[in-house]
Order: C-alpha cells, then sequence, then structure tokens
C-alpha cells in the first residue's frame, strides 16, 4: 500500500542519518491513491533540521506529483494564492514552467472557489500534492491562512489535492488544536551532526581541495575528512548547535586551508593507523591558529580567511576621520528626545538659538558612555 | 424588476441548452394557470426524463448507487408507503413526514395520477434489465423498488465473475439473487432469508458460508493454520494436533456452534457481535501466519472448488446485515438493508478467521485511512441526542414547503390562521457547539446526506466556514455561489423538478463577481431564497407569480455556518448573522403578504463555547437560543468507543458515507462500482474483532488510549497514531504492529512549546539565554546593578526608567537597602534585558568556568571556549527569531520603540531560569557547564 519500497527506505536513510523515521512516516502518511491521503500535513523542526531536504528526496524517489512552492518568495498572502491557483492551472499543459496570473484571487472564498474549479478541470486520477515550503516565513500574517489550509478538505467538492506544509516556527496557537497529522524533525545531535559532515564521497571531498599537486588516494582523502570533520564539530558545535548548513558551510569554506600542510607534504598522512594519527596530532597542531580564531565563522563581510598563516586581521574597521565624528554625534544625538529635534538640529536660527541654554543644561547631568559600533 | 422578469422570460427563446428550453416551456404553460395543466407538464418531463433515465440505464449496466436514486424527486407527488422500512427509532420523524405527504396527497387529487404514472414508469425502466419481475403489479411503491433493487443486483453478480475466478454461475444464480433481494427487503422474514442462504451457501460455497471453511479443514487437515469458526464462538486449533484430534474437536465445536446459533439466533447485530468479538483467539506463531498467508495465495481457488462439491451441514447462518459498528438506528435505512447481503463471488478467498483476502484488506485499509483522515462520515457513536435534535429541525425546514402546498390547496383562505402552520414557522437556528473533532461536522454531514436521500431536491444546502469568508461580503459571495450550484445541481439531476421560483433564474454567479453593495447583494439573495421579489412589484405579473406561488414549493436553504464564532466576531457589525437570523425567524406567514417568507434554517457549528454571547443583543434578540452543545466523552470506554468508530469498517457503507465517496468522484463518469464500496462482511468482521482485541490485550495501545484521553479527549489525537500503522497493515492477524502505532512523532503536541525550542539551540544561544535570565532576575529583585556589571557600561538601558531609578538606589546607603526592599512589593516588573547585559552576565559566568576549569587541571581536554561578541550577537539574534526573547516594548510597554539592533534593543526572555533549569537537566547533549549556569545565581 505505500509506495516506497522497504528497500528504497533503507537507502533514504542512509542517505539522510537519523532520518529513517520520517521517510518512514511520509511513507506511511502520503500515497498515490488520493482517497486514502490527508489534506494537510505538516513538517515541523528547527531550522535546517532536514525537512526540506528529506521531502525532495522522497517526492524524488516516489515520483509523486506535486508543486513545490516556496513561500517567502511570495511577498504577501495574495501572491502565495495566485501562485498556487496558477501552478495548478499549469498542470497538464503543454509547458508547465509557463504559469498564468491573469486570474485574479483576492480572498479565501475567490481562492476555494477557484481551487474547487480547477480541480474540477484537472480530474485528478492520482494524488497531487502542493507543498507550501517555510510557510512561517510568508511576508504577511499567516494564521488564517494556515487555519483555513488545514481546514480545507470540508470545504472542496473535488477531492485528490494534498497540502503539505513545512513551517521552522511553531505552530500557529490558533490552529493548535485541530488535530492532523505531523513529522517532527528533531535537531541533530552531536554524534548525528558528525555522521552527517562525514558522509561525503571521495570525490566531492577531492573537488573541495581543488586541483592540488599532490594526489591523495581515496583512503587518504576519507580518512583526512573525518578527521577534519570531528575537528569541526568539536570546535564550532557549541556555536552553531544543529544547525548543520553551518556547520557544513565552515567546514567547507576552511577544508583547503586546513589540507595545506597534506598537500604540500609536511603531514604525511599514512593508512596505517598509528601513523595517521600521529599526523593528525601534528595536523591540529599547525591548524590550531585557525581553529581557535573566530576568523573562519566571522559574520562580517569585510574579511576573509585569506590563506594558512597569512595576514591577521585586525578586526578593527578604521573609519574615515568625519565618519568617526559623525557617528559619535549621531551616538550623543540619539539621547535627545525625538520632540526636540526640531529645536535643536533645524537650520531655522530662531529656534536654535532659543534651546541652545536648555539643552546645554540638559546634557550636564549626561555622561559619556560606552558606544557599541 | 419587471424588465429583468420580462427579459428573462424571453431569454430562455435565445438559449440552446435543451434542459433550460423545457424549463422556459413549463414557464409559459404555467402562465395561463390551472393545476391540471401544472401536473400535466409535470408528467410530460417526468416521461421525458423517465425515457431518458432508460436509455441511460440499457447503455450502461454497471450498477450505479441506489442511494438517493434517480427517481427519488417524483416522490413528493406520491402517497408514501415507506414508513415500514424505516429503522424504528427514526420513525417518530418519518411518521411526521407521513403525515404532511399524507395531508398532501389528500389535498390535491391531481398528483395523484402523476404518482402512479411516476410507479409504472419506474417498473419500465427496470423491465429490460429484470426480467423476472416485469409483471410485478404496479401502484404501491415496494414491487417497483423491488424491481429497482433487482436491476441493481443482476449486473453486480454478472460483473462480478471475474476473469480469474473459473467458475461459471449457474444460470440458476440470478434467480436465487433476485429472491434473495426480495425477502431481505420484508422486514422480519427470516425464515425466507435462510431457506435462501442454505441453497446459495451451495451455490456460492464460501462467499457466504462459514461451514465451508469449517469442512475445509475436514477435508483436508494436513493445512496449517485453519480456524474452525462457528457464530458465537472461534477457536484456533494448533497444527501440532493429529487430523483425529482435530476431527474430534471440530465434532465438538460443530455441536458448540448448532447450540450457540439457536441462541444467538433470534438476538440482532450489536450483542451478538460483541461475543463474537470477545471469545476472538488468534494464532502467534510466525509459521502458521507463513502458513496461512500460503493458504490465501495458493489455496483460494483449490478451496473453493473443493468444498463446493461437499455436502454442507445442515446449519443455518443468520442474516445479520446489521453491521457492527453501525449503531445509530438511522443509519441503517432501508437501502442499506436491501444491498447488503450481496453474495461477492471474486472474494470467496477468504478463508479463515486470521487473515483477510488481499482485496478486501485493501478495501479496508483504504476505508479505514480514509475514516481516519476525515474523508468520510463514520457512523455517529454516543451522540445520538444531539444528532436528532438537529436532524429534526432540519427536515422541519424541508418539510416547511410541503405544508405550504397542503395549506394552499385546503380551503382556507387565510394560511396564517392555519394552528398547525404555527408548528411550522420560523426560528429555525441553532448553535451546534463542542470542542474540537467532537463530531460536529459528522453529525451534521450525516443528517444532510439523510435528509438528501428522503428529500432529495427539495433544498439546496449552503456550507460556509468562518475560516474561508472572512468578512460579510465574502460570505454573501458564497451564498450566491452555491445556490446557484445547488440550482444547477437539481437541475442537472431532475429536470421534471424546476425548483426555484422564477426569480431564481438570475444567474448567482453574476453577484459573485459584481462588484455591487453588499446590501443590494443581501436584498436579492433574499429574495431568492423568498420568492418575495415577486410581491415588490405592484403590476399584474406578481398576481400570477402569487399563485404559482401557492402551489409550487419554495425550495428550503439550509445554511450550515462552521467556524460560527468568526462570522461573529466580524467587524461588520454582523450584519450578516442579522439578516440572516432575521430572515430566519420571520414567520411563514403573516397578515401583510400572502406569501411565505423564505424558508431556511441557519445551524451555527463553533468550538468555541461562549459563541452565543459573542452576538450582538439586536442579533441575539433573533436567535432562537436552540444551543446543543456535545458532551464529552464520560470514561475511558466510550472515549475508546468513540476512536475505534473511525477504525473499524462497515461492509455496507452507511448512508453518508456513501455520499461523501459519491461526492468525491463527481468529476468522473464513471459511476462508482459496487464492488468499489462494499467490503466482504466476514473480512469486516475480522477486522472489527481486531480492533476491539487490540485495545482490550495491547497494554501500549490502551496507555496510549488513555493519555489521549486524560490530555485532550481529542479522537483525532488517537487517530493519528493509528495512520502509519493501518496503511502498513498485513493480512495475517496481528494486522497492525504495535511498535508502528506508539511513540511516532506524528503528535504536534508532544512537540510544541518552549521545550522543543531550546532543545535546538545550540551552547552559546542557549548560554546567552541563560545569562539573560540570570540578568533578568538580577534587575528586578535587587535594585541596584550588580557588580558584576560595571556601572560605565549601562548601555542602552539607560533609554529606559529602569537605570533611573537605580541610580537613585544607588545613592542610598547600603544599610537602608534591605528597608527599601522590604517596603517594596518583591519583583514587581521584570526588567528588560539588552543584549550587552546579557553578554557581560556571559562573560563574567565565563570567567568564573575557566577558573573552575584551571583548578581542576590537566583533566579538561577541550577548554571552555569564550566566544566572541560578534559571534554572541548572532546566537542572540537566533533566540530572537526563535521567540525566545520577545521585545519588552511588546510586553511590558517600555523600551525602545524598535529600528534598533538587535544589540541595543530590550528585551525579555521568554522563559524563566527555573524553568530553564528544568528544561536543561533532562537535555540530551547540554553539557555539565550550562547545567551549573542554570543553577546557582
Amino acid at each position: 500500500m505505500s509506495d516506497l519500497t522497504s528497500d528504497q527506505l533503507k537507502e533514504l536513510a542512509l542517505e539522510f542519518p537519523a532520518r529513517y523515521n520520517q521517510f518512514d512516516l511520509l511513507s506511511s502518511l502520503i500515497s498515490k491513491d488520493k482517497t486514502s491521503n490527508p489534506t494537510a500535513i505538516a513538517l515541523t523542526g528547527q531550522p535546517s533540521s532536514g525537512k526540506t531536504a528529506v521531502l525532495r528526496r522522497f517526492l524524488r524517489e516516489v515520483r509523486f506529483s506535486h508543486t513545490w512552492l516556496s513561500c517567502d518568495e511570495s511577498v504577501t498572502l495574495r501572491v502565495l494564492l495566485q501562485r498556487i491557483l496558477a501552478a495548478l492551472r499549469a498542470i497538464g499543459t503543454q509547458d508547465p514552467n509557463k504559469l498564468d496570473y491573469s486570474i485574479m484571487c483576492h480572498n479565501f472564498t475567490l481562492f476555494v472557489t477557484q481551487l474547487n474549479d480547477v480541480l474540477k478541470a484537472l480530474a485528478l486520477e492520482e494524488a497531487h500534492f502542493v507543498v507550501l515550503d517555510r510557510i512561517d516565513e510568508l511576508g504577511e500574517p499567516y494564521e488564517s491562512f494556515y487555519q483555513l489550509v488545514i481546514n480545507i478538505g470540508e470545504m472542496l467538492r473535488y477531492d485528490g489535492i494534498t497540502f503539505i506544509l513545512i513551517s521552522s516556527g511553531s505552530e500557529p496557537r490558533s490552529s493548535v488544536t485541530t488535530t492532523f497529522p505531523h513529522i517532527y524533525f528533531p535537531p541533530y545531535s552531536k554524534a548525528e551532526s558528525l555522521a552527517i559532515l562525514r558522509s561525503q564521497t571521495p570525490g566531492s571531498i577531492q573537488s573541495m581541495l581543488g586541483p592540488t599537486d599532490r594526489e591523495l588516494s581515496d583512503v587518504q582523502l576519507t580518512s583526512l575528512w573525518s578527521s577534519y570533520c570531528q575537528v569541526i564539530i568539536d570546535t564550532y558545535f557549541p556555536l552553531y548547535g544543529p544547525d548543520i548548513q553551518q556547520l557544513k558551510a565552515t567546514a567547507r569554506e576552511a577544508f583547503p586551508t586546513y589540507a595545506q600542510p597534506v598537500l604540500h607534504g609536511v603531514v604525511g598522512i599514512l593508512p596505517s593507523n598509528r601513523d595517521s594519527q600521529s599526523g593528525f596530532v601534528k595536523l591540529y597542531k599547525i591548524n590550531q591558529p585557525l581553529l581557535t580564531s573566530e576568523e573562519l565563522v566571522r559574520n562580517s563581510f569585510v574579511s576573509y580567511v585569506q590563506s594558512a598563516g597569512g595576514t591577521e586581521a585586525t578586526g578593527h574597521h578604521d573609519m574615515p576621520m568625519y565618519s568617526k565624528y559623525l557617528l559619535c554625534a549621531a551616538y550623543l544625538a540619539s539621547y535627545n528626545k525625538p520632540r526636540h529635534d526640531i529645536r535643536l538640529f533645524s537650520r531655522i536660527r530662531e529656534s536654535r538659538r532659543r534651546i541652545r541654554k536648555s539643552t546645554s543644561h540638559k546634557f550636564k547631568d549626561k555622561k559619556p558612555c560606552a558606544f557599541t559600533v | 424588476m419587471m424588465n429583468w422578469l420580462a427579459a428573462k422570460m424571453g431569454l430562455p427563446a435565445n438559449s440552446t441548452g435543451s434542459s433550460r428550453e423545457r424549463t422556459s416551456e413549463q414557464n409559459l404553460a404555467r402562465k395561463p394557470h390551472s393545476r391540471a395543466t401544472r401536473s400535466n407538464s409535470d408528467f410530460n418531463t417526468a416521461a421525458d426524463s423517465n425515457s431518458h433515465n432508460k436509455h441511460r440505464v440499457s447503455d450502461d449496466d454497471v450498477d450505479e448507487i441506489a442511494f438517493s436514486g434517480t427517481h427519488q424527486p417524483r416522490k413528493r407527488g406520491r402517497p408514501p408507503t415507506k414508513v415500514t422500512s424505516m429503522a424504528s427509532s427514526a420513525n417518530e420523524f418519518s411518521k411526521k413526514s407521513s403525515v404532511v405527504r399524507n395531508a398532501t396527497t389528500r389535498s390535491t387529487p391531481a398528483s395523484a395520477p402523476l404518482a402512479r404514472n411516476a410507479c409504472s414508469t419506474t417498473a419500465k425502466r427496470s423491465a429490460p434489465s429484470s426480467p423476472t419481475t416485469g409483471s410485478r403489479p404496479t401502484g404501491s411503491r415496494r414491487p417497483a423498488r423491488n424491481a429497482r433493487t433487482v436491476y441493481t443486483r443482476c449486473p453486480v453478480a454478472q460483473e462480478n465473475e471475474s476473469p480469474s475466478s473459473v467458475r461459471i454461475i449457474p444460470p440458476l444464480t440470478r434467480q436465487h439473487v433476485a429472491s434473495d433481494e426480495a425477502d431481505y427487503d420484508v422486514d422480519g422474514a427470516q425464515e425466507g432469508a435462510l431457506q435462501v442462504t442454505l441453497e446459495r451457501t451451495k451455490d456460492f460455497d464460501n462467499a457466504e458460508g462459514e461451514e465451508t471453511v469449517r469442512h475445509e479443514i475436514v477435508c483436508a487437515p494436513s493445512r496449517l493454520a485453519r480456524v474452525v469458526r462457528t457464530k458465537g464462538s472461534r477457536s484456533v486449533s494448533p497444527p501440532t494436533q493429529t487430523t483425529n484430534d482435530m476431527q474430534h474437536l471440530i465434532r465438538v465445536k460443530k455441536e458448540e456452534m448448532t447450540e450457540s446459533q439457536d441462541a444467538v439466533l433470534g438476538t440482532s447485530g450489536p450483542e451478538g457481535q460483541d461475543q463474537v468479538e470477545h471469545d476472538h483467539k488468534y494464532i502467534a506463531s510466525p509459521d502458521q501466519e507463513r502458513a496461512a498467508e500460503s493458504l490465501i495465495e495458493n489455496g483460494a481457488e483449490e478451496i473453493s472448488s473443493a468444498s463446493s462439491s461437499r455436502k454442507l451441514p445442515a446449519t443455518v447462518d443468520k442474516p445479520s446485515a446489521q453491521s457492527p459498528s453501525n449503531e445509530l438506528p438511522t443509519a441503517a435505512p432501508e437501502s442499506a438493508m436491501s444491498e447488503t447481503p450481496t453474495p461477492k463471488v471474486d472474494e470467496s478467498i477468504t478463508t479463515t478467521r486470521t487473515s483477510i483476502s488481499v482485496t478486501s484488506m485493501d478495501k479496508i485499509k483504504r476505508r479505514v485511512l480514509a475514516q481516519l483522515n476525515r474523508k468520510l462520515p463514520v457512523p455517529i457513536v454516543g451522540l445520538d441526542d444531539a444528532y436528532r435534535k438537529i436532524y429534526t429541525l432540519l427536515e422541519q425546514t424541508v418539510l416547511a414547503p410541503t405544508l405550504d402546498i397542503a395549506l394552499g390547496s385546503s380551503k382556507l383562505d387565510s394560511p396564517s390562521s392555519l394552528p398547525s402552520s404555527t408548528k411550522f414557522h420560523g426560528g429555525n437556528s441553532a448553535l451546534l457547539l463542542g470542542p474540537r473533532a467532537s463530531g460536529k461536522s459528522l453529525i451534521i454531514s450525516t443528517a444532510l446526506a439523510e435528509l438528501e436521500r428522503k428529500y432529495r431536491g427539495q433544498f439546496i444546502v449552503v456550507r460556509l466556514s468562518g475560516f474561508a469568508q472572512t468578512d460579510d461580503k465574502q460570505a454573501l459571495q458564497e451564498i450566491a455561489a452555491q445556490i446557484e450550484y445547488g440550482r444547477r445541481a437539481l437541475d442537472d439531476d431532475d429536470t421534471l423538478y424546476d425548483s426555484l421560483d422564477d426569480e431564481a433564474n438570475e444567474d448567482p454567479t453574476r453577484i459573485r463577481y459584481k462588484r455591487q453593495s453588499s446590501r443590494v447583494v443581501l436584498e436579492r439573495l433574499l429574495s431568492l431564497f423568498s420568492g418575495r421579489a415577486g410581491v415588490r412589484d405592484d403590476n399584474d405579473e406578481p398576481s400570477s407569480n402569487q399563485q404559482s406561488q401557492m402551489q409550487q414549493p419554495v425550495v428550503s436553504v439550509l445554511i450550515i455556518l462552521d467556524e460560527f464564532e468568526q462570522f461573529a466576531t466580524m467587524q461588520n457589525r454582523q450584519t450578516l448573522l442579522y439578516n440572516l437570523l432575521d430572515v430566519a425567524q420571520s414567520p411563514r406567514y403573516s397578515l401583510k403578504t400572502d406569501n411565505p417568507a423564505p424558508n431556511i434554517c441557519i445551524i451555527g457549528v463553533s468550538s468555541r463555547m461562549n459563541a452565543p454571547e459573542m452576538l450582538e443583543k439586536r442579533v441575539r434578540s433573533r436567535f432562537s437560543h436552540r444551543v446543543i452543545v456535545l458532551p464529552h466523552a464520560d470514561d475511558l470506554e466510550s472515549f475508546w468507543r468513540i476512536c475505534s468508530s473511525s477504525l473499524k469498517v462497515t461492509s455496507t457503507p452507511t448512508i453518508a458515507m456513501t455520499r461523501a465517496m459519491v461526492n468525491a468522484r463527481r468529476n468522473k463518469t464513471v459511476p462508482l462500482k459496487k464492488s468499489e464500496y462494499t467490503i466482504d462482511r466476514r473480512a469486516t468482521e475480522v477486522w472489527n474483532s481486531y480492533i476491539d482485541d487490540i485495545y482490550s490485550s495491547s497494554p501500549e495501545i490502551r496507555r496510549l488510549i488513555a493519555r489521549a484521553f486524560a490530555t485532550s479527549k481529542d479522537p483525532r489525537q488517537v487517530h493519528m497514531q493509528f495512520l502509519s500503522a493501518v496503511r502498513k497493515a498485513g493480512q495475517t492477524i496481528p494486522f497492525l504492529a504495535i511498535s508502528q502505532i506508539v511513540g511516532r512523532e506524528i503528535d504536534v503536541l508532544e512537540n510544541a512549546g518552549i521545550m522543543e525550542k531550546v532543545t535546538g539551540l545550540s551552547e552559546l544561544s542557549l548560554m546567552l539565554l541563560i545569562c539573560a535570565a540570570r540578568a533578568e532576575i538580577k534587575y528586578s529583585t535587587t535594585a541596584s546593578v550588580p557588580a558584576t556589571l560595571s556601572p560605565t557600561k549601562p548601555g542602552a538601558i539607560s533609554n529606559t526608567e529602569g537605570p533611573q531609578e537605580t541610580t537613585t538606589e544607588r545613592i542610598l546607603p547600603a544599610s537602608s537597602k534591605s528597608l527599601t526592599y522590604v517596603s517594596r512589593p518583591v519583583v514587581t516588573r521584570m526588567a528588560p534585558i539588552s543584549f550587552t547585559i546579557a553578554y557581560e552576565e556571559y562573560l563574567s559566568q565565563a570567567g568564573k568556568t575557566r577558573l573552575a576549569e584551571a583548578s581542576a587541571g590537566a583533566l579538561i581536554t577541550m577548554p571552555f571556549r569564550v566566544w566572541s561578541r560578534e559571534q554572541a550577537v548572532a546566537a542572540w539574534e537566533v533566540l530572537e527569531r526563535r521567540g525566545l526573547l520577545v521585545n519588552a516594548s511588546e510586553t511590558l510597554g517600555t523600551g525602545s520603540t524598535g529600528g534598533g539592533s538587535a544589540t541595543s534593543e530590550m528585551q525579555v526572555p521568554e522563559v524563566g531560569l527555573m524553568e530553564l533549569g528544568e528544561i536543561v537537566k533532562d537535555m540530551r547533549g547540554a553539557t555539565g557547564v550550562v547545567r551549573q549556569w542554570c543553577a546557582h545565581l
């Protein structure tokens, strides 16, 4: 009855560590048979816990017909409603990517009516899935829409459509009492994060390194990468936590620098166990400045990791002189109440002169404060 | 208005649609206006539509659903004879209706020939497909109906003869089926049915016969996993027993069986079923299961061929058409009764009591999943009282126009003086309240389906939902659209019954897309309901219109307002509710006009208990104050009964279910086949008894149910847990794996809330949150700045009033601090925290931790790392995004008025330090350092 065989399920679970349960639930909740599907299911969990990836992979595996819509690309609810309808209308036409937005949809009533019309026209034989990704990042409040979607089954006259809602925030409070299937994606633990980071093929590790002088064997690459992942997780898991995307990005960014000594032959990595251990320690010692400084993970756009042992970025941003003064002035001005603005800063002399005394009086009891830039 | 009417009269001449033309002809014919022409025109159309129907019947001999059969609307003009067929407890309603209809017949003699005609045409229509019943006498309802059932039956027998089954049905079979049907129709004709069953078991071996199974065991004892099934008890004989033992056992069982059957025979379905379910046992050994499986796959045909040649023991089978979970009396109507005992040839694979054939299992799964996913209405459990109330109200509304006919054709000139009219006078409004998933929509849909079966074509349902119709204008548009839809449905189904008044012919969809003031739209719509529109014109037209309305009933409009409270909170001063309720409560007849008022019924459905209080005064006074509150389940057992009603299946779907199935396939041209919606009865029995068994035997399931009962009393919470297990159900008896049911992360309540948010945080974010909580405590209890924070760095906090207080406090001598502490109430206000303060706290805590580490020496492998301010800001922003920090201006009304960066804004942590400590204590992967930080302050 479920569309995913157990072999497929096992493969998928290998591909996505710690997500066996989610695949299993997905395959048992939805199927091609449209009569037995719920009208809405929700995928919830922290950001970057694999909701989107798992669902995409699942839909690819089972080949359900579906429409994928990212809600954060829609500025308003109205845009989203129109996009849903347009995407549904485009099913089965010659060019499914060409969407027709000519029919307006201002409100929910029209949405339901038009959805009924679309479903009637489609006459779906199999279930169709509308994935609303990141529904909590819609430009507008989405609570009412959420409630509409999870209750839409009673309003539709035609069967065959299932909404899949992906949200990383918590559910809107107004719809908590309405029970419908949820698939929860728990945050990855440290060990699971490590497993995910490590699951890279030698080819992709090589491609991260780029063109190198010295060729490393697959075994060497794998052992280098797995020891490196351990280092990354130990160092940055306290900072990023279960956010696997950040961890991956960091790992990818620093890897060429980290592997430099190996490529230059300073540290040799051998398949034998003891040597690779000692090699690892040596490598770690060399790379310690990279890992202990926060150069890798800084959020600023200004400095990047140049090269290993390169010029150390200072962390200060030197500003032009006038900018400094302006900044200080702005800070001081921030202590004035807004209603005094026109008196203090307007160009009309009269008002300025009158106020000047009182302002100087006012500034007396203000001490200069620290000021973060 | 005059112009509009005229234009409308002229319009159909140009239109090309045939149905529209017919309508216009009728309209024109009705103009001269005598009763005879009216009925004539009706008859013409009847004949017309019948010929059309006949054509269709001969075209496709797959069977259509008999539910709300196509001839049903014609019942309007026909003497009712259906009272006997009603289930016992539903009688009061049907009696009421029959009284009304009798009145109709008595007073309108012109409708009698019409009725006879209708009957004869019905019989005629079914004649070509059923040779056995061609010569039935006409003039009464029952033979006609029998003819119809036969017509629906015969193709099934032919069709079910699937290519895979080698047996050929003897020509005798059809006869049997037909007589079988006829016997079942008569209530209490058990003996006849029993005889038939006996005969039939010979022919259809194990379609019905439990005997066959038993017999098969006797003659092929080497097979594993056979189950002897009797009416009252079942038992499994293990394969290790020798043949002799088994035969002995079987003999014993046979004796038991005959006894128990004697006892059971007279009892009705549910009690006997209960007994059966509790005696159920199943095999546990995997070997036996496998054997049973192979039995299904390989031995099916063998069994059927082997057992068909055996002589059957002279025991009888009770025709228990009553489905086990079908506890609602009204949900077992005559059509279901007549459809139930269909001999299913292709499902004779079902062999033992521990397994279900592939096709049946597939059907069961589908049905159960659809029920769990709210796609199909289930039988109502424990809410009969509320259901009856709602149903009565709706039925009254639907019947009111029939009463109008009676009144109009009676001698009384002023209908308002008739005492019985007060019985059906306005005030048709009610509120159905109950928590979510308590069965409100189920009651409504069941009642509507039942109404549609009985009074098809006499009413239009308008369903609005507060979720979709967010303001009055949209609601009006939707009402217009749905009335149009309902009207079209009436037209399509039945050209005989041109239902609405002439005024209704304006296309409401035009209203939908036109931009008009809501007042205009509302006025139009209400005039559609009422037929008052004609009165408002003072020309010569209305007089004839009035007459036509006297004879032609106005179609009742049933308005269901889901999420009623949303309509009550609408900004527009509840205009919609006011107007609707005003129409609903106005008396049907007044002295001012002779025309009946619009005939509508309004049922609000809400999950908010205070919904009636939300109405404005003027709206409330128009509401009938009929509030029906659905109760919760009282005890665990009844809660399980409610939960299991969705898990069990009935072999024949209930009326409401069938309607839902038909509606779901509305866009298909192929009608729903009978084989698609009926399930082998034996399979359903096995399944249902298993479901009961799982509750009584498995402690895990009991715990699950008990937990749901103790927390939310939401049956759907239980249903969600069963979803994946049902999808993966196997064919042998532990159908559902307990591990699939318990412990799935499918319930929203288990993973919602602060706890889940906190567990997903990185260590840095968590530490900052803890520090914010610490700082909050420091600031709110002691009025001075703590020593760890340097006074030179108050940060952005100096914007608020808080620091001003702290400065005054700081001036006070230390000795008087305790005094002020006592004099002021403790923790009067929470101090908002900025990032700077939290980070200061973080640094101080980190310093302490590092000190401790340094003293611990070389034992620490990974030293505690203090992250820079920049990283901390990012972590702080994460907290903000997750909603763990709330902007102080929102909660306290103080703080900066937004616009600042994350660092300068004043925030209040969502969780307190103690709460955090509790969460962290159980948290997976929390380090000792974090726990320490939560601990002391």
